[in-house]
């Protein structure tokens, strides 16, 4: 059969003075399926799963997730059995052995393991030495992922989380300006989406789906959404100029995001790639608590593995930050499976048993892996979307086994807050990645951010994450 | 009322309920004093545009419009929690707060997706959209459509549009003439509220004093109807405020008026619920947790009555219990839901297993560090410094195996660096020891029952045993400490918290009333600093102060 080809500019002759985005329709694919017929390779996409909970309660030195066994075919500890269970252990590597320095060393910590040692792994920066000593000091790899790829896509960067609890601390950092009395350049967290049925909104109102005929309601739902963001615009403008300074950064944020908004409705076409593309259909409210102040977390995570799926199958954004919890310990996240011992932190890692944790760990690791096999079976030209992601799963910490507060911070005195023995996921085969095997890396000390680094290349980012130039190199072929 | 014995334990105090190495050489020397009386008045310039809560959000578009939970089911939850920039201690916030409310990407979002949501409902319903108007269009009619946005304006933006901006608004609007009217009224609704005058309450005024602005009336209705309220301005309010400035018995006149509607009812309730946190009681068992809710609401319905002292929020010596709450506590059991008497050592709302979960673990095991802090923080005030950042506060004492949790908490606070803080917090925590995490009454620890429960606790240098002997000892910190919250839930702002004079004022005016809260909310918006915003931190003394 005979495959239609369109190429891309005759989309765009075609829009009319319509603002459309770049969508990549399967039949702009050449003749293998693996790129766009102008020969520009399908997108590649950056995925950071965060998990906020260790390896390890406070009363135990053993935990159920490393593989004991290096090397392809590594032997599935308990907390990994979700790997097996939907089939994506050849596409994940664990990398094992990682290591952040609870002193002044590049990447290293101050003495803050809940947050300096958060923003250290996920910026691989050293915090808490000088600066502004409790915020991230430098970029998150995801954000810096997503400003060097600067793709043609609705969302440069998304970035949810699992538990619908408000405020906490971010897990995804971008440069901005500092206040007065700040640095002139400051690293902020981003505010995650914590409701799917708003995310679903945000991605999908106007949606017109692959094989879809023009829509005239949508297509006046358009209007009028541009239309107003646009009177809003002006009038933010001019509330401007009539407030402090202090106000006016306030309402120069708000129009920004006005502003940016406005362009993602305007650009009224979703990206596609491949006829996996479609609207997932969430519901519009999210789902109700199990019992009280129990999120139903299981129905949640389904959601959100069902948005992040789309949003790479339809090319909205090629970055997606996915954390577990507003708070980087898990504190006060309650799910019905640990509601009898109560938050995922205080109780649960540090005075329940290991096989509490274990279990709690497995849940998110779960999620992950289903997260996975979807994106494994979302075809995109001849191969899979998980063909073309770098999928990373990074926890708080990791387990301490010794007394050293060189090696294990927090004084050496709880396995549980160390972030020595780092474990992290690596899943998909962008870029090369060698996937399936366990690459133990004791004794090596390499920093979490080397893995980071190493995801940043597999999706053409030739950059390293703050100050450590490092990359695990058993992960790439060649 | 100002408690000059409070303010002199109000000592700056570093939490650290870890283990007791984790202590040592954390902190040295005694506690800072805060030093309230002699601190130098710091920067209370508040921002001129607050921005409205998702509550208040909800509850305005319902008010205006009678479309509900569009608010709720768009707008992201204002965070609980909110670091203190001052302490660098994370702490409760209530939601009014404006420091927690940045302009993101989720809120801007869901805004615009709750402007398109009621835009479209409320152009469905033409008959309510043409009384609103006041006019009913013969096809595409600007000049009823005006007249729309001039109506529907006023009470979204709480004061009347200028002729520019509606100009720009008909101008947006006739881009849909072709596609009908109510199309159009969708686009002005959808306008109006992603517009900045309806989630920011600005509040620009006229500078009256070097750094000091004096509020227009609309913005002085509006803050009162926040305040009063948690809601817009009613159409008769605003009406009001279209006449000449407001002077002070015009203010105390609309006062009021607006503290007998209900809805002024409804906003006291709030506030405690915000402040006391009962509702997010961590009770497990959904009866339980109902018959608690309700005892809980029960008694704060009481506190806010006109004719009741509101003290009886703590010192009240019976509780409203159903039969199966009643049997929960040991106490006499009523025939069917009702008032029954306390015994011992319960007295009010501290008594409650609504307020009792809310720093338990494991359900019903305490950790007396942790609900002693609670206390500090939310029923007295105190400050409490967060712990050194290398102290695991996340364990809780290490009793060891056969040992009494009094005893290891007592071989804790030995530790030098440990004592300052442990000896407050903990004073307060093992006074309530003799209820566990569920509000029941015991006299043994309930991991070691040969450790025998004393249930004494000490505060302020005087000792006391369970809520009734905290009440007995610090009721006056208590009530003081209630005004302090109100005073932040109301102005939204840390700094005005801070302010002592402001606190006396609303302290006499408060005792000089009776203890009447109704009065006490009257008290804060007829203050002479009510209709005024400081605007910059040079200022010394406002005009309504004297040196």
């Amino acid at each position: 059969m005979k495959r239609f080809r369109l190429s891309r500019r005759t989309v765009l002759r075609g829009a009319l003075g319509t603002v459309i985005s770049l969508p990549l329709l399967e039949c702009m694919l050449d003749g293998h399926g693996v790129a766009l017929a102008g020969g520009e390779a399908l997108p590649l996409r950056y995925l950071l799963q965060q998990c906020p909970t260790s390896l390890v309660t406070s009363g135990s030195r053993e935990e159920g997730m490393t593989p004991t066994r290096a090397g392809f075919g590594y032997d599935v500890r308990p907390v990994l059995q979700p790997l097996v269970d939907h089939d994506v252990v050849a596409d994940t590597s664990v990398v094992s052995g990682l290591f952040v320095a609870p002193f002044d060393a590049p990447g290293g910590y101050n003495v803050d393991y809940h947050g300096q040692a958060t923003y250290a792994i996920l910026t691989g920066k050293r915090s808490g030495f000088g600066g502004v000593m409790w915020r991230p000091q430098g970029w998150s790899s995801d954000q810096l992922v997503a400003r060097r790829m600067a793709a043609p896509t609705r969302f440069p960067s998304l970035y949810f989380q699992l538990d619908p609890q408000a405020g906490g601390t971010a897990i995804s950092y971008e440069e901005t300006t500092g206040f007065s009395d700040e640095p002139p350049i400051v690293y902020r967290g981003i505010t995650a989406q914590s409701s799917p049925a708003l995310a679903y909104r945000s991605l999908f109102t106007g949606f017109v789906p692959p094989s879809g005929m023009p829509d005239p309601e949508a297509e006046l739902e358009r209007r009028l959404r541009v239309s107003s963001l646009s009177y809003a615009r002006d009038r933010i403008t001019a509330l401007s100029s009539r407030v402090s300074a202090a106000d006016r950064r306030t309402l120069d944020e708000h129009l920004t995001r006005v502003r940016e908004l406005e362009t993602r409705i305007a650009t009224t076409s979703v990206g596609v790639v491949g006829a996996s593309c479609a609207d997932p259909g969430l519901p519009g409210v999210d789902p109700a608590d199990v019992s009280t102040d129990v999120p139903d977390q299981d129905r949640r995570a389904a959601l959100w593995i069902d948005l992040i799926e789309m949003a790479f199958a339809c090319d909205m954004t090629r970055v997606i930050t996915f954390g577990g919890s507003s708070v980087l310990t898990g504190a006060g996240m309650r799910h019905d499976r640990w509601a009898d011992i109560g938050g995922l932190h205080g109780e649960l890692q540090h005075t329940a048993t290991q096989a509490d944790l274990d279990a709690a760990n497995a849940f998110f690791v779960d999620i992950y892996a289903r997260l996975l096999a979807r994106l494994k079976a979302t075809t995109e030209g001849e191969g899979s979307v998980l063909d073309r992601t770098v999928a990373l799963f990074a926890m708080e910490g990791g387990k301490g086994l010794t007394d050293d507060p060189m090696r294990s911070g927090d004084g050496g005195g709880d396995p549980n807050h160390s972030v020595d023995n780092y474990v992290m996921l690596v899943g998909g085969r962008a870029g090369g990645l060698r996937s399936g095997q366990h690459v133990s890396l004791g004794g090596r000390d390499l920093h979490p951010a080397a893995v980071m680094n190493t995801a940043m290349r597999a999706v053409g980012v030739e950059e390293s994450l703050g100050d450590i130039t490092d990359r695990v190199d058993e992960l790439l072929s060649g | 009322m100002a408690g000059p014995h409070r303010l002199a334990i109000g000592f700056v105090l570093a939490l650290s309920a870890s283990g007791a190495a984790s202590c040592v050489g954390e902190l040295d020397g005694p506690p800072v004093l805060r030093g309230i009386d002699t601190t130098p008045p710091g920067d209370r310039s508040t921002t001129g545009i607050p921005r409205l809560s998702r509550r208040e959000i909800e509850a305005s578009v319902r008010d205006v419009l009678g479309i509900e939970g569009a608010a709720t089911r768009n707008l992201p939850a204002d965070p609980p929690l909110a670091v203190d920039p001052a302490t660098g201690a994370e702490g409760e916030v209530f939601d009014t707060l404006v420091d927690t409310k940045e302009p993101n990407q989720v809120f801007v979002e869901g805004l615009e997706s709750m402007a398109f949501e009621i835009g479209r409902d409320f152009a469905e319903d033409t008959a309510a959209v043409d009384a609103l108007a006041g006019c009913t269009p013969s096809g595409f009619d600007e000049t009823c459509l005006r007249q729309l946005a001039s109506n529907l304006g006023l009470r979204l933006w709480r004061r009347p549009l200028e002729t520019a901006e509606l100009d720009a608004l008909m101008t947006s609007a006739r881009a849909f003439e072709g596609d009908g009217h109510y199309v159009a009224v969708r686009l002005v609704a959808m306008a109006l509220i992603e517009s900045p005058e309806l989630v920011y309450r600005t509040e620009l005024g006229t500078e009256v004093a070097p750094g000091v602005v004096r509020l227009t009336n609309h913005e002085v209705i509006a803050r009162m109807a926040y305040v009063l309220w948690g809601s817009t301005p009613s159409p008769a309010l605003l009406a009001r405020a279209s006449g000449a400035p407001f002077g002070d018995e015009e203010i105390a006149s609309i006062a009021s008026e607006m503290l007998e509607d209900p809805r002024a009812d409804a906003q006291m309730r709030t506030f405690h619920r915000l402040w006391l946190r009962y509702p997010s009681s961590a009770v497990a068992d959904a009866t339980l947790h109902a018959d608690m809710q309700a005892e809980s609401e029960a008694l704060v319905d009481r506190a806010l009555e006109d004719d009741a002292a509101w003290s009886a929020l703590f010192d009240a010596r019976e509780t409203f219990v159903t039969p199966a709450l009643a049997t929960h506590y040991g106490l006499a059991s009523p025939a069917s839901a009702g008032w029954v008497p306390y015994d011992g050592d319960r007295a009010g709302i501290l008594a409650h297993g609504s307020f009792l979960s809310l720093s338990a673990t494991r359900v019903s095991e305490t950790l007396p560090s942790r609900r002693g802090a609670m206390l500090a923080r939310r029923i007295l005030c105190e400050t409490i410094l967060p712990p050194p950042p290398d102290v695991d506060v996340d364990d809780g004492v290490e009793v060891p195996e056969g040992a009494c949790k009094s005893e290891a908490y007592e071989a804790h606070r030995s530790v030098g660096a440990c004592y300052g803080c442990h000896t407050t917090i903990d004073g307060l925590g093992f006074g309530f020891e003799r209820f566990d995490g569920l509000g029941r009454y015991r006299e043994v620890e309930e991991s070691n029952t040969s450790c025998t429960i004393d249930g004494a606790g000490s505060y302020g240098g005087a000792t006391f045993t369970g809520p009734r002997g905290l009440v007995e000892v610090a009721e006056e910190a208590m009530i003081d400490c209630g005004i302090e919250h109100l005073v932040r839930f109301a102005y939204r702002d840390r700094a005005l918290a801070d302010d002592r004079a402001l606190l006396r004022r609303l302290e006499q005016d408060f005792e000089g009333s009776g203890l009447v809260f109704r009065e006490l909310l009257r008290a804060i918006v007829t203050d002479p600093s009510f209709a005024h915003r400081i605007a910059s931190p040079d200022v010394g003394l406002a005009p309504w102060e004297t040196p």
